[in-house]
Protein backbone atom coordinates (compact mmCIF):
# COMPACT_ATOMS: atom_id res chain seq x y z
CA UNK A 1 0.00 0.00 0.00
CA UNK A 2 3.15 2.74 1.16
CA UNK A 3 5.00 1.07 -1.71
CA UNK A 4 2.17 1.84 -4.12
CA UNK A 5 1.42 5.64 -3.29
CA UNK A 6 5.44 6.10 -3.58
CA UNK A 7 5.35 5.05 -7.09
CA UNK A 8 2.33 7.42 -7.59
CA UNK A 9 3.61 9.86 -5.94
CA UNK A 10 7.18 9.23 -7.98
CA UNK A 11 5.12 9.59 -11.24
CA UNK A 12 3.70 12.73 -10.47
CA UNK A 13 6.62 14.10 -9.53
CA UNK A 14 8.23 13.32 -12.68
CA UNK A 15 5.46 14.39 -14.78
CA UNK A 16 5.64 17.78 -13.10
CA UNK A 17 8.90 18.09 -13.77
CA UNK A 18 8.16 17.07 -17.29
CA UNK A 19 6.11 19.35 -17.64
CA UNK A 20 7.91 22.59 -16.29
CA UNK A 21 10.55 22.17 -18.11
CA UNK A 22 8.53 22.17 -21.17
CA UNK A 23 7.39 25.17 -20.16
CA UNK A 24 10.70 27.19 -19.04
CA UNK A 25 11.94 25.48 -22.60
CA UNK A 26 9.57 27.50 -25.03
CA UNK A 27 11.43 30.89 -24.06
CA UNK A 28 9.42 33.84 -24.85
CA UNK A 29 10.85 37.22 -26.58
CA UNK A 30 9.07 40.31 -24.82
CA UNK A 31 7.63 42.82 -27.79
CA UNK A 32 10.13 45.44 -26.76
CA UNK A 33 12.85 42.82 -27.95
CA UNK A 34 11.76 42.51 -31.58
CA UNK A 35 10.71 45.93 -32.19
CA UNK A 36 14.17 46.62 -30.66
CA UNK A 37 15.66 44.22 -33.41
CA UNK A 38 13.22 45.83 -36.17
CA UNK A 39 14.71 48.93 -35.01
CA UNK A 40 18.08 47.40 -35.81
CA UNK A 41 17.33 46.38 -39.23
CA UNK A 42 15.75 49.34 -39.94
CA UNK A 43 19.05 51.02 -39.11
CA UNK A 44 21.44 48.39 -40.84
CA UNK A 45 18.66 49.06 -44.24
CA UNK A 46 19.84 52.57 -44.03
CA UNK A 47 23.55 51.86 -43.56
CA UNK A 48 23.51 49.71 -46.75
CA UNK A 49 21.97 51.86 -48.77
CA UNK A 50 23.94 55.02 -47.78
CA UNK A 51 27.07 52.99 -48.02
CA UNK A 52 26.24 51.81 -52.08
CA UNK A 53 26.62 55.15 -52.78
CA UNK A 54 30.03 55.42 -51.48
CA UNK A 55 32.33 54.23 -54.34
CA UNK A 56 34.85 51.21 -53.09
CA UNK A 57 35.08 49.96 -56.72
CA UNK A 58 34.53 46.09 -56.31
CA UNK A 59 34.92 46.07 -52.38
CA UNK A 60 31.02 47.75 -52.09
CA UNK A 61 29.08 44.00 -52.87
CA UNK A 62 31.94 42.93 -49.91
CA UNK A 63 30.57 45.61 -47.80
CA UNK A 64 26.59 44.54 -48.62
CA UNK A 65 27.38 41.32 -47.65
CA UNK A 66 28.86 42.18 -44.60
CA UNK A 67 25.82 44.15 -43.35
CA UNK A 68 23.35 41.90 -45.05
CA UNK A 69 24.88 39.10 -42.61
CA UNK A 70 24.09 41.21 -39.79
CA UNK A 71 20.33 41.48 -40.43
CA UNK A 72 20.42 37.78 -41.34
CA UNK A 73 21.81 36.82 -37.71
CA UNK A 74 19.33 39.21 -36.20
CA UNK A 75 16.61 37.38 -37.85
CA UNK A 76 17.50 33.81 -37.29
CA UNK A 77 18.66 34.82 -33.88
CA UNK A 78 15.30 36.71 -32.37
CA UNK A 79 12.58 36.41 -34.94
CA UNK A 80 13.88 32.47 -35.86
CA UNK A 81 13.75 32.22 -31.93
CA UNK A 82 17.74 30.03 -32.24
CA UNK A 83 18.55 32.16 -29.45
CA UNK A 84 16.66 29.68 -27.51
CA UNK A 85 16.54 26.54 -30.02
CA UNK A 86 18.43 23.58 -29.48
CA UNK A 87 22.07 22.84 -30.77
CA UNK A 88 20.39 20.09 -33.21
CA UNK A 89 18.50 23.00 -34.98
CA UNK A 90 21.88 25.24 -35.07
CA UNK A 91 24.27 22.36 -36.70
CA UNK A 92 21.47 21.86 -38.96
CA UNK A 93 21.61 25.33 -40.39
CA UNK A 94 25.17 25.76 -40.07
CA UNK A 95 25.32 22.64 -42.13
CA UNK A 96 23.25 23.95 -45.29
CA UNK A 97 25.27 27.46 -45.25
CA UNK A 98 28.71 25.49 -44.92
CA UNK A 99 27.12 23.25 -48.32
CA UNK A 100 26.60 26.71 -50.16
CA UNK A 101 29.78 28.15 -49.47
CA UNK A 102 31.43 25.13 -50.58
CA UNK A 103 29.63 24.92 -53.46
CA UNK A 104 30.55 29.17 -54.25
CA UNK A 105 34.00 28.02 -53.32
CA UNK A 106 34.71 25.27 -55.07
CA UNK A 107 32.87 26.60 -58.21
CA UNK A 108 34.81 30.16 -58.19
CA UNK A 109 38.03 28.72 -57.36
CA UNK A 110 37.81 26.72 -60.75
CA UNK A 111 36.26 30.03 -62.52
CA UNK A 112 39.67 31.81 -61.14
CA UNK A 113 41.83 28.83 -62.16
CA UNK A 114 40.81 29.19 -65.97
CA UNK A 115 42.19 31.67 -68.45
CA UNK A 116 39.87 33.49 -70.57
CA UNK A 117 40.38 31.51 -73.65
CA UNK A 118 39.42 28.27 -71.78
CA UNK A 119 35.94 29.35 -70.08
CA UNK A 120 34.59 31.45 -72.92
CA UNK A 121 33.53 28.26 -74.64
CA UNK A 122 31.74 26.71 -71.61
CA UNK A 123 29.34 30.32 -71.79
CA UNK A 124 29.57 30.08 -74.93
CA UNK A 125 25.71 29.78 -75.39
CA UNK A 126 25.59 33.70 -74.86
CA UNK A 127 25.74 35.63 -78.07
CA UNK A 128 28.65 38.27 -78.37
CA UNK A 129 30.34 37.54 -74.78
CA UNK A 130 33.70 38.57 -74.69
CA UNK A 131 36.08 38.03 -72.19
CA UNK A 132 35.95 40.64 -69.51
CA UNK A 133 39.44 42.20 -70.71
CA UNK A 134 38.47 43.00 -74.57
CA UNK A 135 37.90 46.07 -75.65
CA UNK A 136 34.47 47.55 -75.76
CA UNK A 137 33.44 48.17 -80.19
CA UNK A 138 31.83 51.31 -80.65
CA UNK A 139 28.58 50.03 -82.07
CA UNK A 140 26.40 47.32 -81.43
CA UNK A 141 27.07 44.03 -83.55
CA UNK A 142 25.18 44.01 -86.32
CA UNK A 143 22.40 41.05 -86.55
CA UNK B 1 -9.65 22.94 -22.71
CA UNK B 2 -9.46 20.25 -25.96
CA UNK B 3 -9.53 16.66 -26.09
CA UNK B 4 -9.57 13.77 -28.16
CA UNK B 5 -13.40 12.79 -26.83
CA UNK B 6 -14.91 16.16 -27.67
CA UNK B 7 -13.66 15.65 -31.38
CA UNK B 8 -11.18 18.27 -31.12
CA UNK B 9 -7.34 17.61 -32.00
CA UNK B 10 -5.31 16.70 -29.04
CA UNK B 11 -2.71 19.17 -27.56
CA UNK B 12 -0.22 16.12 -29.00
CA UNK B 13 -0.56 13.11 -31.71
CA UNK B 14 -0.16 9.63 -29.95
CA UNK B 15 3.21 8.84 -31.28
CA UNK B 16 4.52 12.07 -28.94
CA UNK B 17 5.44 11.40 -25.16
CA UNK B 18 4.14 14.65 -24.73
CA UNK B 19 3.48 18.40 -26.29
CA UNK B 20 7.37 19.39 -25.63
CA UNK B 21 8.36 16.05 -27.51
CA UNK B 22 5.57 17.09 -30.30
CA UNK B 23 7.16 20.38 -30.23
CA UNK B 24 10.55 19.75 -30.55
CA UNK B 25 9.66 17.50 -33.77
CA UNK B 26 8.09 20.23 -35.53
CA UNK B 27 10.70 22.30 -34.92
CA UNK B 28 13.51 19.88 -36.29
CA UNK B 29 11.09 19.02 -39.23
CA UNK B 30 11.25 22.83 -39.70
CA UNK B 31 14.80 23.63 -39.84
CA UNK B 32 15.53 20.63 -42.15
CA UNK B 33 13.26 22.05 -44.53
CA UNK B 34 14.60 25.40 -44.22
CA UNK B 35 18.16 23.89 -44.80
CA UNK B 36 16.75 22.13 -47.88
CA UNK B 37 15.54 25.60 -49.11
CA UNK B 38 19.11 27.63 -48.08
CA UNK B 39 21.06 24.89 -50.61
CA UNK B 40 17.78 25.23 -53.19
CA UNK B 41 18.04 29.16 -53.02
CA UNK B 42 22.28 28.70 -52.58
CA UNK B 43 22.93 27.33 -56.12
CA UNK B 44 21.12 30.06 -57.73
CA UNK B 45 23.52 32.60 -55.41
CA UNK B 46 26.30 30.73 -56.27
CA UNK B 47 25.34 31.02 -60.27
CA UNK B 48 25.10 34.90 -59.65
CA UNK B 49 28.59 34.63 -57.52
CA UNK B 50 29.93 32.93 -60.50
CA UNK B 51 29.06 35.44 -63.46
CA UNK B 52 29.59 38.15 -60.95
CA UNK B 53 33.18 37.24 -60.47
CA UNK B 54 33.18 36.96 -64.53
CA UNK B 55 32.15 40.32 -65.49
CA UNK B 56 31.71 42.83 -62.42
CA UNK B 57 31.97 45.75 -63.88
CA UNK B 58 28.96 44.98 -66.20
CA UNK B 59 27.35 43.58 -62.94
CA UNK B 60 27.69 46.74 -61.51
CA UNK B 61 26.20 48.98 -64.68
CA UNK B 62 23.31 46.57 -65.21
CA UNK B 63 22.14 46.60 -61.71
CA UNK B 64 21.51 50.25 -62.57
CA UNK B 65 18.30 49.36 -64.51
CA UNK B 66 16.70 48.54 -61.20
CA UNK B 67 14.99 51.00 -59.46
CA UNK B 68 16.66 51.59 -56.08
CA UNK B 69 13.48 53.19 -53.98
CA UNK B 70 11.41 50.69 -54.76
CA UNK B 71 14.06 48.00 -54.06
CA UNK B 72 14.32 49.82 -50.97
CA UNK B 73 10.81 50.09 -50.06
CA UNK B 74 9.84 46.69 -50.13
CA UNK B 75 12.85 45.60 -47.89
CA UNK B 76 11.06 47.71 -45.37
CA UNK B 77 7.67 46.37 -46.30
CA UNK B 78 9.37 43.00 -45.86
CA UNK B 79 10.90 43.26 -42.85
CA UNK B 80 7.94 44.97 -41.59
CA UNK B 81 6.04 42.02 -42.25
CA UNK B 82 8.15 39.37 -40.43
CA UNK B 83 7.84 41.96 -37.70
CA UNK B 84 3.96 41.50 -38.24
CA UNK B 85 4.59 37.93 -38.10
CA UNK B 86 6.54 37.59 -34.90
CA UNK B 87 3.66 39.58 -33.08
CA UNK B 88 1.10 36.97 -34.31
CA UNK B 89 3.04 33.97 -32.93
CA UNK B 90 3.49 35.96 -29.59
CA UNK B 91 -0.37 36.24 -29.90
CA UNK B 92 -0.67 32.89 -30.33
CA UNK B 93 1.90 31.71 -27.55
CA UNK B 94 -0.18 33.74 -24.94
CA UNK B 95 -3.80 32.63 -26.70
CA UNK B 96 -5.35 35.68 -27.82
CA UNK B 97 -7.71 35.27 -30.76
CA UNK B 98 -8.14 38.73 -31.94
CA UNK B 99 -4.28 39.31 -31.78
CA UNK B 100 -3.61 36.20 -33.51
CA UNK B 101 -5.89 37.29 -36.95
CA UNK B 102 -5.10 40.92 -36.81
CA UNK B 103 -1.52 40.28 -36.98
CA UNK B 104 -1.86 37.43 -39.48
CA UNK B 105 -4.03 40.08 -41.87
CA UNK B 106 -1.40 42.70 -41.28
CA UNK B 107 1.30 40.11 -42.69
CA UNK B 108 -0.91 38.76 -45.74
CA UNK B 109 -1.33 43.09 -46.61
CA UNK B 110 2.08 43.55 -45.95
CA UNK B 111 3.28 40.83 -48.27
CA UNK B 112 0.60 41.63 -50.84
CA UNK B 113 1.44 45.32 -51.01
CA UNK B 114 5.41 43.35 -51.66
CA UNK B 115 4.10 41.70 -54.70
CA UNK B 116 2.04 44.48 -55.92
CA UNK B 117 5.00 46.81 -55.87
CA UNK B 118 7.46 43.32 -57.48
CA UNK B 119 4.60 43.04 -60.59
CA UNK B 120 4.97 47.06 -61.36
CA UNK B 121 8.90 46.23 -61.40
CA UNK B 122 8.45 43.66 -63.81
CA UNK B 123 5.72 45.29 -66.05
CA UNK B 124 8.10 48.23 -66.12
CA UNK B 125 11.36 46.28 -67.49
CA UNK B 126 8.87 44.27 -69.84
CA UNK B 127 8.04 48.02 -71.30
CA UNK B 128 11.83 48.72 -70.99
CA UNK B 129 12.45 45.74 -73.29
CA UNK B 130 14.77 44.47 -69.95
CA UNK B 131 13.39 41.01 -70.43
CA UNK B 132 16.03 38.13 -71.18
CA UNK B 133 15.19 36.67 -74.27
CA UNK B 134 13.65 37.76 -77.77
CA UNK B 135 11.99 41.34 -76.25
CA UNK B 136 15.74 42.13 -74.81
CA UNK B 137 16.26 45.61 -76.61
CA UNK B 138 19.27 47.08 -74.49
CA UNK B 139 21.99 48.01 -77.19
CA UNK B 140 24.32 49.73 -75.15
CA UNK B 141 27.86 48.18 -74.01
CA UNK B 142 28.02 44.84 -72.56
CA UNK B 143 24.47 44.02 -73.69
CA UNK B 144 25.00 40.01 -73.22
CA UNK B 145 26.61 40.43 -69.52
CA UNK B 146 23.31 42.91 -69.15
CA UNK B 147 20.79 40.30 -70.48
CA UNK B 148 22.36 37.97 -68.11
CA UNK B 149 22.10 40.02 -65.00
CA UNK B 150 18.45 40.84 -66.11
CA UNK B 151 17.99 36.96 -66.17
CA UNK B 152 19.40 36.08 -62.70
CA UNK B 153 17.15 39.18 -61.37
CA UNK B 154 14.04 37.65 -62.77
CA UNK B 155 14.82 33.83 -61.92
CA UNK B 156 16.17 35.21 -58.32
CA UNK B 157 13.36 37.26 -57.41
CA UNK B 158 10.52 35.05 -59.22
CA UNK B 159 11.77 32.04 -56.81
CA UNK B 160 11.27 34.55 -54.05
CA UNK B 161 7.85 35.62 -55.22
CA UNK B 162 6.50 32.02 -55.52
CA UNK B 163 8.00 31.24 -52.35
CA UNK B 164 5.89 34.61 -51.08
CA UNK B 165 2.66 33.54 -52.43
CA UNK B 166 3.02 30.01 -50.97
CA UNK B 167 3.72 31.93 -47.76
CA UNK B 168 1.07 34.17 -48.28
CA UNK B 169 -1.56 31.06 -48.58
CA UNK B 170 -0.04 29.33 -45.83
CA UNK B 171 -0.81 32.02 -43.49
CA UNK B 172 -4.25 32.61 -44.97
CA UNK B 173 -4.84 29.40 -44.11
CA UNK B 174 -3.78 29.81 -40.60
CA UNK B 175 -6.10 32.88 -40.36
CA UNK B 176 -9.24 30.49 -40.92
CA UNK B 177 -7.64 27.74 -38.80
CA UNK B 178 -6.94 31.11 -35.72
CA UNK B 179 -10.75 31.61 -36.12
CA UNK B 180 -11.93 28.45 -34.94
CA UNK B 181 -9.74 28.54 -31.98
CA UNK B 182 -7.19 26.14 -33.04
CA UNK B 183 -4.10 28.04 -31.29
CA UNK B 184 -3.41 28.89 -27.90
CA UNK B 185 -0.69 28.71 -25.19
CA UNK B 186 -0.62 25.18 -25.55
CA UNK B 187 -0.91 24.41 -28.96
CA UNK B 188 0.66 27.17 -31.62
CA UNK B 189 3.58 25.27 -34.09
CA UNK B 190 2.10 25.73 -37.13
CA UNK B 191 1.84 29.37 -36.58
CA UNK B 192 5.31 29.02 -34.80
CA UNK B 193 6.47 26.73 -38.06
CA UNK B 194 5.14 29.64 -40.51
CA UNK B 195 6.40 31.91 -39.17
CA UNK B 196 9.91 30.20 -39.62
CA UNK B 197 8.94 30.19 -42.96
CA UNK B 198 8.25 33.80 -43.46
CA UNK B 199 11.35 34.59 -41.92
CA UNK B 200 13.35 32.08 -44.55
CA UNK B 201 11.92 33.99 -47.23
CA UNK B 202 12.95 37.63 -45.62
CA UNK B 203 16.14 36.24 -45.15
CA UNK B 204 16.43 35.58 -48.85
CA UNK B 205 15.32 39.29 -49.55
CA UNK B 206 17.88 40.31 -46.90
CA UNK B 207 20.57 38.62 -49.62
CA UNK B 208 18.73 39.75 -52.95
CA UNK B 209 18.29 43.22 -52.41
CA UNK B 210 22.17 44.18 -51.80
CA UNK B 211 23.23 42.08 -54.42
CA UNK B 212 20.32 43.19 -57.09
CA UNK B 213 19.57 47.11 -56.93
CA UNK B 214 22.99 48.30 -54.90
CA UNK B 215 26.15 46.52 -56.18
CA UNK B 216 26.18 49.49 -59.11
CA UNK B 217 25.09 52.61 -56.89
CA UNK B 218 28.93 54.24 -56.51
Amino acid sequence: MSQQQTRISTGTSQQQTRISTGTSQQHTISVPTYLAVFGALMVLTAVTVASAHVDLGHFNIVVALVVAFTKATLVVTYFMHLRYGTNMTRAILVSGVIAVFLLMGIAIDDLRSRDSQTYMPFIGALDGVRPPDAPVPAHPPEE
Amino acid sequence: MRDAASGVLPYHAHQFDDAEQQYQASTLGMWLFLAQEVLFFGAVFATYFYYFFLFPDAFEAASNHLSLNLGAFNTVVLIGSSLTMVFAVHAAQHGTKKGQIAWLVATIILGAVFLGVKAYEYTHKFHEGLVPGMYFTYQGPDAAQHQLFICLYFVMTGLHALHMVIGIGVIGALVVLAQRGWFDAGYYAPVEMTGLYWHFVDLVWIFLFPLLYLIGRH
